[in-house]
């Protein structure tokens, strides 16, 4: 499912997933053993209104091709 | 009606002119389970209801008729199907189709519908027509759920923190809900619910410390510039103002800077994303955390 292109080369996505809904679904999607792709990273808040504009700057910053918002 | 201290003294009457209505139609489901009309949902009572009050005809009227235009008939419940059979023996006539039209006849009224299961249009005439309409919200509730600071459903009831293992408890500390304002119900499971919530109350006061989660947002006062920005952005209604007196060049200065209610925060952090002189933080996903973390998923 991962994207891909002819030179292997896969965008970083930084995802901030609610912890009640997202993450929850996250945690399913663990527990029924389906894959998701590697190359997005999930990070856990207590809600999407915890995510301050600052982290998605600061994941651009560091280097993410995506950040996903997620609640 | 039925009710012996009741406006009639126990009579079934018509409320128009006092007659005793020899034919009676029942008519489930008006407004409830109907997406045109907005409202989806089934109004859970009125099935039983429906069930009991044709029974009360047939039983009361000597030699009359009680008619029950249906969509389906609902009896989940500890003896609710066998209350239905009850009420089809004692006479009650189940017609399934959904009513056209009521219109006038003489002093009469005429109720026109299909029969579904015979697939062919009926007239019955009646005396009086009952209505089982959808149980709604009380006017005004949404406005109160603001006050007091919890959600409301799609179709206005009060919203329960979790269908399954929080249906009494609100997303609002301290808040519980009971009855047919959170959704409709019927006595029993109002009762049921109503001790629940009287548990968890009793639960709370049983002890004189109250263990919160951890996650709670907390405040730098040194920081806090009291621009009350966080007060209307918390959906708990956790943050107020307090004064605060500090010293400065040997007098003292009183501010006001924002403080949370532990007890109130659900540590959603909505205020912390919100504080603009960053002096609110969540403890257990404060910012420098959340950052470390993004620094090192991006490396
Ligand atoms: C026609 C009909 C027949 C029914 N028959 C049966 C039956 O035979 N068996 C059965 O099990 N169930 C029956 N029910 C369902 C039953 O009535 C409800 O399940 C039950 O009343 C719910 O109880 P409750 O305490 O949640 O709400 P309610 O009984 O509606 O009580 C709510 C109370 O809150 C008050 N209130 C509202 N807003 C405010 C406010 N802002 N401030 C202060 N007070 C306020 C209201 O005045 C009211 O007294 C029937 C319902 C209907 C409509
Ligand atoms: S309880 Fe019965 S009459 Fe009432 S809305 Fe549901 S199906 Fe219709």
């Amino acid at each position: 499912m991962s994207v891909e292109t002819s030179k292997g080369w896969e965008p970083k996505i930084v995802a901030f997933a609610c912890n009640w809904c997202s993450y929850a679904g996250g945690d399913l999607a663990g527990l029924n053993r389906l894959q998701y792709p590697s190359n997005v990273r999930i990070i856990r808040v207590p809600c999407s209104g915890r995510i301050d504009p600052q982290f998605v700057l600061r994941a651009f910053m560091m280097g993410a091709d995506g950040v996903l918002v997620s609640g | 009606m039925v009710n012996a201290s009741g406006p009639t003294g126990g009579k079934i009457k018509r409320p128009s002119d006092g007659k005793i209505p020899q034919a009676v139609a029942f008519i489930k489901c008006v407004g409830s389970r109907d997406d045109v009309k907005g409202r989806s949902y089934c109004s859970r009572a009125c099935c039983m209801y429906t069930a009991k009050h044709a029974m009360q005809v047939v039983e009361k009227i000597p030699d009359s008729d009680a008619y029950v235009f249906y969509m389906d008939v609902r009896t989940a419940g500890k003896g609710y199907e066998e209350f239905y059979q009850r009420s089809v023996n004692a006479g009650a006539q189940y017609i399934r189709g959904r009513v056209s039209k009521i219109y006038p006849h003489g002093d009469r009224l005429v109720v026109k519908s299909e029969d579904t299961l015979l697939g062919k249009p009926i007239e019955v005439e009646v005396d009086m027509v009952v209505l089982a309409t959808a149980m709604v919200p009380a006017a005004g509730s949404a406005d109160m759920a603001k006050l007091v600071g919890f959600s409301i459903d799609k179709d206005g009831f009060f919203q329960e923190a979790h269908p399954k293992l929080q249906p009494v408890e609100t997303f609002t500390g301290g808040v519980y809900l009971a009855g047919s304002c959170q959704g409709p119900k019927d006595i029993p499971d109002t009762v049921a619910q109503a001790s629940a919530a009287a548990v968890k109350v009793a639960a709370l006061f049983s002890k004189d410390k109250l263990a919160t989660e951890p996650m709670i947002a907390q405040v730098d006062e040194t920081k806090c510039t009291g621009c009350e920005f966080c007060i209307p952005i918390c959906p708990y209604q956790a943050i107020s103002m307090k004064p605060l007196k500090t010293r400065v060049h040997s007098h003292t200065v009183e501010r006001q800077v924002a403080t949370v209610n532990k007890g109130l925060c659900q540590g959603c952090g909505a205020c912390v994303a919100a504080c603009r002189p960053c002096a609110l933080n969540l403890n257990g996903f404060t910012n420098d955390q959340i950052v470390s973390e993004v620094d090192a998923l991006c490396l």
